[in-house]
């Protein structure tokens, strides 16, 4: 049996030939939470492979952190959002969305990116933001900026 | 993924390499595309279009990948042909990308960075668009990531999901 894990900046890796009664403590170092992709909750380390991949948790996310303090700026504006290291970027981006003190408009939500203060880059949707934990960090700071459209 | 037998030509291995990239892998997973088939230089894409389980396809020609940018067109994965204007994404993004005008004049190609024909007219984006250029340092996820980010917004007329 296979999962899919997600660990720090150390990417995403295929840990293969499980068995089906292993559990996900058999992929954790001392200190790590583990949780199933996108999720707030952790899952249990007696939890075993088995149970993950029927029920379509195949893909986890392995962390020292319990949550991540995520400082978004937005014009100039900003707010402290809290998630599991598990959400991905588009649970942050839509979290920030809802948070009064940024004033965002919901008619320009579609248009917004999340990058790391002074990159040109958008941060990819699908990433969860434990892959952009420094080590050691339970905390980053991004910027919530509007894409550039193209026009011309 | 359909994967006909493709040419041994250097743009073909380095796409049959970054095809195995991890995080193309995760985001089929989080179905927000499928490499549906690759007959060299042509790779054939279904992404997801909105949150009502609409998608859309693109052919894009890979040849000279990575050095050229892909070259995409929408692209009706059923009948191996290209989508009418009618059935092209329509948002706040993909009316900037997908466009009803220069797009249709230019045989479906998309307006924008990451696509070889726009980019090869507009010789100021990577000055001020150097996030979302193509260049040879970029893999096909950069493509599938930054048109897949379009489509989120977006709605194909005429589909039932």
């Amino acid at each position: 049996m296979k999962l899919f894990v997600h660990r720090g900046a150390d990417g995403i890796t295929a840990v293969d030939n499980l068995n089906p009664d292993d559990t996900v403590a058999t992929l954790l170092n001392a200190g790590d939470v583990v949780w199933a992709l996108d999720s707030e909750d952790p899952i249990e380390p007696t939890t075993k492979v088995s149970e993950l991949i029927t029920s379509g948790r195949e893909e986890i996310v392995v962390s020292h952190c319990k949550k991540v303090a995520v400082t978004v700026t937005y014009n100039g504006i900003t707010a402290v959002v809290n998630v599991s290291p598990a959400r991905k970027i588009r649970a942050v981006i839509s979290k920030a969305i809802k948070e009064p003190a940024l004033g965002i408009d919901p008619a320009t939500a579609a248009d917004l990116e999340l990058r790391f203060p002074g990159s040109e880059e958008a941060l990819d949707v699908s990433m969860p933001i434990a892959r952009l934990l420094e080590l050691g960090k339970c905390a980053l700071k991004l910027i919530l900026i509007p894409a550039i459209r193209h026009a011309g | 993924m359909i994967l006909e037998q493709p040419a041994d030509s250097a743009a073909a291995r380095a796409l049959r390499e970054d095809l195995e990239d991890p995080d193309l892998l995760a985001g089929v997973r989080d179905g927000r595309w499928t490499v549906v088939q690759w007959s060299d230089p042509f790779l054939t894409v279904e992404f997801r279009v909105g949150e009502d389980g609409s998608t859309m396809g693109m052919r894009l020609n890979a040849s000279d990948y990575p050095t050229r940018a892909p070259s995409g067109v929408p692209w009706d994965v059923q009948a191996a042909a290209p989508l009418p204007p009618s059935l092209w994404p329509r948002g706040p993004l993909a009316d900037t990308v997908f466009r009803q005008d220069w797009s249709a004049s230019m045989n479906g190609s998309p307006y924008c960075a990451w696509d070889r024909i726009a980019l090869e007219s507009h010789t100021e984006w990577p000055g001020t668009m150097p996030g979302k250029i193509w260049h040879p340092g970029r893999n096909i996820l950069h493509y599938l990531r930054e048109t897949s980010h379009i489509l989120e917004s977006a709605t194909i007329s005429g589909q039932t999901p």
